[in-house]
C-alpha cells in the first residue's frame, strides 16, 4: 500500500507543480494573493515529492520485491545502508531524486526573504514548470512504482560498483549542483518576465548559484575519487562522456558565478549573464539527458527505446527555447552596461568567461561528435584523453593566469601602474619557486610539473596579496579559499601526471620487494566472507626501518553472489605526499599472486583542493546572503 | 482498501490546502478569479483518473497475502505447515515443505515430510529421489544403507530424473565403481543448462570419476587426489 501512496503523492505533486507555475506567473504580474498561493503550492509540491521518494526508500528498506525497482536493484543480503541508497541506484530512482532536490531548492526559494514579490513569484513559477516537466517524465516514462505480482523471492542485487560510500554520496551531490543552477535560471527568466532587467535578480540568484556550484564541485570530486579507488586502474579522470557531462555545467557555472558578480554590482552585462544562467542549466539538463537516456552506452540502445531520451530533449528544448525566446524579445530593455576600459576587472572577468566557454565547447564537441557520427552510421570513433588534454589544458592555463591577475585590476578602469606592479611579486615567485618545487617534490625538473606549480604559486601569492590589500571580509575569504583550492587542485594534477609510476610483479607469501621508496612484504591471502559476496584478501605490509610494519594494505578480489560479478578492491595508503595503491591480480599457484603497485604523488591534493573550492563558495554564499540586507560589495 | 482511500484523500487535501489556504487568507484582495476554487474538484478527479491509468490498484487487494509470501522463509514455512494441516493429502505441498526443511538443515523433519509425499504419490520419481537424499543426509551421507533402494526405484520410474541420476552417480562413487559413477553423471550433464553452478559441479565430479576409472584401468595419468567430489 505504501508504494501506491507514494505513487499517488507524485501524481498530486505533478498537478500542484502546474498550479504553482500558473499562480507564480500570475503573481509575477503583480497579483500578490497569487504570489502567496504559489509559495504555498511550492512547499506542498515539494513535500509530496519528498513523501513519494520516502515511500520508495521504505520499499527498499523492507525488501518489498513487489516493487519492480526494488526487485531489480536490491536483494535480501544487501546491507541496510546500501538498500536505502539503492533507491537512487536506478534510472527511475535517480530521476526521482532529481525532482526531490529541485523540490528542496524550491522550498529554500519559497521561504527566502522577498519570495512573495513579483520576481520571487516568477522564479517559483519557473521552478514549478521545471518540476512539472520532471514529474511528468517520471510518471509517464520512468515510473519507480511499477509492481510485480507475484513478487520474486529475492532481488537481483545492486550493481557491485555502486556498493560503495563514494557512490552513495556522488549522485545527490552532483544533482544538488545540477538542480541548484535551476534557481539562477528561474531568477533570470523571472527578471525577463517582470521586465526587471537590473541588478536585483543577479544579487538574489548569487547565493544559490554559489551553493549549487559548491555541491557540483564536491559531486565531481567524489565521482572522481570513487573512480580512483573503486575501478582499480588508479586513474582519477578518464574524459569519459559521463564525466564530461558533469564538467560542462561546472565550467559554464564557473563563468556564471563570476558574471553574476558583475551584473549584481551595477546591473550591466544583462544579456551575457542571463545567457550564461540559461546555458548552465541547459547543460545540466543535457548532462542528465546524456547519462539518463542510455544514449551513451549505445546510440542504438537509445534508438530502440527512445521515449525517455526524447522526453528529456523535449523538456530541454521547451525550457531553454522559451527562455531564449523571451530573452531575445526583452533584451532591448536591459539596463545599460557602464563603459569600461580594456584594462579593467570587467575585461579580465569576461576574458575568463570566454575561455571557460570555449573550453566547454571543446568538451561538448569531443563528447557529442562520436555520438553524432555513430547515429549517422558513419562508424565509431574514440575521442579520448589525447584530444582533451591537447585542447583543454592550453585553454585552462590562461584562465588560471586571469584568476590570479583579476583582483589587481579595478572596476571600469584599472590603474596600469598599480596593476603591473602588483603582479610583479606573484610572477617572480612563480618563476623562481616552480622549478625548485618540481625538483624537491618530484626529484626532477619536469615541464608540465613546472607549469602547474608556476600557475599555482602565481594564484596563491596573487590571491593572498589581493586579500591583504583590499582587507578581509567573508566574501573575499571565500573567494581566496576557492582560488587557493583551485591552485591546490592544479598542483595535484600537475604532480601526479608528471611523477606517477606503476609496477606489476609476481610475489609469493613472505616475499619482500621495494617500490617507489617503500619497503613492502606480501603476507599471503586469506578467504573472507562478505554479507553478499565472498572475497580473497591479500595482506601487504609496508615496512619501516628495522622491518617494523608501518601499515598494512589489504587489497581484495570479490565475487558478488547475486550477479556473479568479480570486483577488484584496491588498497590505498594515502599520505599528503602521495598514495601507494595496491591491486591484487590473479593467482599463479596456491602461494604466488600477481600484484600491481602504483605510486600516485600528491593525488589527494586534487580532492582536498576541490573541498577547499566548495568551502570557499559556501562562505561566499553566506556572505552574499548577508549583503542582501545591506550594500552589495 | 479503506485506509488506502483515506490516506490518498489526505494527500490530495494537503496539496489543496497548501495552495488554497493562502488564497483564502487573502480573499479580501481583489482580482481573484472564482475558477481557482475549481481546483478542489479538478485535483481529486484528475488524481483518481491518473492513478487508475498509471498505478497498480489491483495489487492492493492481494497485498496482504503477498506480504506473507514474500517476507521471509520462516513465515512461508509457517503458512505451508498450516495449509498442510488442513489439507494433509497434498503431495506436492509435502514435497515443497520437505525441501524447505532440508534447506534449513532440519533433516529429520525433511525426511518425514518427504516420506509423506512419497506415500501419497508413490510413482513420482522426483519425490522418491529427494526422499532418498534426505535419508542419506540423515545417515551421515551414506547412500548405501536406506537410500540406495529409493534411488533405484526412482530411476526405474524415470531414468532421466536429475536428482536420481546425481545420487546414483554419487552412490556408485562411494562404492568406488568409478565407471558407473561417470556413466550416471554424463547422462545428468546432458540434461543440465551448461554454465550453471550445478553443471560445473557435476562436470568437476565427472572429471574426477573418469580420471579414477582410467587410472583403475591402468590408463592415463595418476588420478586427482582422492577427495569426495561433492
Amino acid at each position: 500500500m505504501i508504494p501506491e501512496l507514494g505513487h499517488i503523492g507524485l501524481i498530486v505533486a505533478l498537478q500542484l507543480a502546474l498550479v504553482q507555475a500558473a499562480l507564480g506567473f500570475s503573481g509575477a504580474r503583480g497579483r500578490m494573493a497569487h504570489a502567496a498561493a504559489a509559495r504555498g503550492a511550492a512547499i506542498g509540491q515539494s513535500l509530496l515529492v519528498v513523501f513519494g521518494f520516502a515511500t520508495l526508500v521504505w520499499a527498499f528498506a523492507v525488501n518489498d520485491f513487489s516493487v519492480l525497482n526494488v526487485a531489480e536493484h536490491s536483494s535480501r543480503h544487501l546491507p541496510l545502508g546500501y538498500r536505502i541508497t539503492a533507491a537512487w541506484g536506478s534510472h527511475e530512482g535517480s530521476i526521482l531524486l532529481w525532482a526531490v532536490l529541485l523540490g528542496l531548492w524550491t522550498v529554500t526559494v519559497a521561504v527566502s526573504r522577498g519570495a512573495a514579490d513579483d520576481l520571487g513569484s516568477g522564479a517559483l513559477a519557473v521552478l514549478g514548470a521545471i518540476n512539472a516537466g520532471m514529474l511528468a517524465f517520471i510518471l509517464f516514462t520512468s515510473n519507480p512504482f511499477q509492481r510485480l505480482d507475484p513478487p520474486p523471492p529475492d532481488g537481483l542485487d545492486l550493481n557491485p560498483l555502486l556498493q560503495d560510500p563514494g557512490m552513495v554520496a556522488h549522485p545527490p551531490l552532483l544533482y544538488l549542483g545540477y538542480v541548484g543552477f535551476a534557481v539562477a535560471f528561474a531568477f533570470a527568466v523571472a527578471a525577463l518576465l517582470c521586465g526587471r532587467l537590473d541588478a536585483d535578480w543577479a544579487k538574489r540568484a548569487q547565493p544559490w548559484t554559489r551553493l549549487a556550484w559548491a555541491f557540483l564541485t564536491l559531486g565531481i570530486a567524489v565521482g572522481s575519487g570513487w573512480a580512483y579507488y573503486e575501478l582499480g586502474w588508479g586513474g582519477w579522470w578518464f574524459w569519459d562522456p559521463t564525466e564530461n557531462a558533469s564538467l560542462m555545467p561546472w565550467l559554464v557555472g564557473t563563468a556564471l558565478l563570476h558574471s553574476l558578480g558583475m551584473t549584481g554590482r551595477r546591473g550591466g552585462f544583462q544579456v551575457w549573464t542571463m545567457s550564461l544562467a540559461i546555458g548552465t542549466f541547459g547543460l545540466s539538463l543535457i548532462g542528465t539527458f546524456l547519462v539518463r537516456s542510455g544514449v551513451l552506452s549505445s546510440v542504438h540502445a537509445f534508438a530502440q527505446d527512445p521515449a525517455r531520451g526524447f522526453f528529456l530533449l523535449l523538456l530541454l528544448a521547451l525550457l531553454v527555447g522559451a527562455a531564449l525566446t523571451i530573452l531575445a524579445r526583452r533584451a532591448s530593455a536591459a539596463a545599460p552596461t557602464a563603459p569600461f576600459a580594456w584594462l579593467s576587472r570587467e575585461t579580465l572577468v569576461l576574458g575568463g568567461n570566454m575561455l571557460l566557454l570555449v573550453a566547454t565547447g571543446s568538451v561538448l564537441l569531443g563528447t557529442l561528435y562520436p555520438l553524432v557520427l555513430d547515429a549517422l552510421g558513419q562508424g565509431k570513433v574514440s575521442v579520448g584523453p589525447p584530444y582533451f588534454n591537447a585542447v583543454f589544458v592550453p585553454l585552462m592555463a590562461p584562465v588560471l593566469l586571469l584568476a590570479g591577475a583579476a583582483p589587481f585590476a579595478g572596476w571600469q578602469q584599472a590603474d596600469r601602474v598599480v596593476f603591473w606592479r602588483g603582479l610583479r611579486l606573484p610572477a617572480l615567485s612563480a618563476l623562481v619557486a616552480a622549478p625548485l618545487l618540481s625538483l624537491a617534490l618530484g626529484g626532477e625538473v619536469q615541464g608540465w610539473a613546472v607549469l602547474a606549480l608556476a600557475l599555482s604559486v602565481w594564484i596563491v601569492v596573487a590571491t593572498a596579496m589581493g586579500v591583504i590589500r583590499a582587507g578581509l571580509s567573508w566574501r573575499r575569504l571565500g573567494m581566496a579559499l576557492a582560488h587557493g583550492g583551485l591552485a591546490v587542485v592544479v598542483v595535484g594534477i600537475g604532480l601526479v601526471s608528471s611523477f606517477e609510476s606503476e609496477h606489476s610483479l609476481t610475489v609469493t607469501r613472505g616475499e619482500r620487494f621495494s617500490f617507489a621508496g617503500y619497503a613492502l612484504r606480501f603476507d599471503g591471502v586469506v578467504e573472507v566472507p562478505g554479507p553478499n559476496y565472498s572475497a580473497v584478501r591479500a595482506t601487504v605490509a609496508v615496512l619501516g626501518s628495522g622491518d617494523t610494519p608501518l601499515a598494512t594494505l589489504s587489497p581484495e578480489k570479490r565475487i558478488y553472489h547475486a550477479s556473479k560479478l568479480p570486483m577488484t578492491e584496491s588498497a590505498i595508503l594515502s599520505r599528503p605526499g602521495g598514495d601507494l595503491y595496491v591491486v591484487l591480480g590473479d593467482p599463479l599457484s596456491l602461494d604466488a599472486w600477481t600484484l600491481r603497485v602504483l605510486a600516485k604523488p600528491f593525488i589527494a591534493w586534487i580532492w582536498a583542493g576541490a573541498v577547499l573550492m566548495a568551502l570557499g563558495a559556501v562562505l561566499a554564499a553566506m556572505a552574499g546572503r548577508k549583503s542582501l540586507a545591506g550594500e552589495c560589495a | 482498501m479503506m485506509t488506502f482511500g483515506l490516506a490518498a484523500a489526505g494527500l490530495v487535501l494537503v496539496a489543496l490546502a497548501s495552495a488554497l489556504v493562502p488564497l483564502w487568507r487573502r480573499r479580501t484582495i481583489g482580482e481573484q478569479p472564482r475558477w481557482l476554487w475549481l481546483l478542489a474538484l479538478v485535483v481529486p478527479l484528475a488524481t483518481f483518473g491518473l492513478y487508475r491509468q498509471l498505478g497498480a490498484p489491483a495489487i492492493l487487494d492481494v497485498e496482504p497475502a503477498l506480504q506473507g509470501r514474500s517476507h521471509d522463509a520462516e513465515a512461508m514455512l509457517a503458512a505451508l505447515e498450516a495449509r498442510l494441516k488442513k489439507q494433509p493429502d497434498d503431495a506436492e505441498g509435502w514435497y515443497v515443505l520437505g525441501r524447505a526443511y532440508q534447506a534449513q538443515q532440519r533433516i529429520a523433519e525433511a525426511e518425514t515430510a518427504l516420506a509423506k509425499a512419497v506415500k501419497l504419490a508413490p510413482t513420482t520419481a522426483r519425490y522418491l529421489s529427494h526422499h532418498a537424499e534426505a535419508m542419506a543426509l540423515a545417515d551421515q551421507g551414506d547412500l548405501q544403507k536406506r537410500a540406495r533402494a529409493k534411488v533405484e526405484a526412482a530411476l526405474e520410474l524415470d531414468p532421466q530424473e536429475e536428482k536420481a541420476l546425481e545420487l546414483a552417480g554419487l552412490a556408485a562413487y562411494q562404492r568406488q565403481e568409478w565407471a558407473q559413477a561417470a556413466f550416471y553423471w554424463r547422462h545428468l550433464l546432458k540434461r543440465l543448462p551448461p554454465g550453471s553452478e550445478f553443471y560445473q559441479d557435476i562436470e568437476t565430479a565427472l572429471k574426477q570419476a573418469r580420471g579414477k576409472a582410467e587410472h583403475a584401468a591402468g590408463l592415463g595419468e595418476a588420478a586427482a587426489p582422492a577427495s569426495s567430489p561433492k
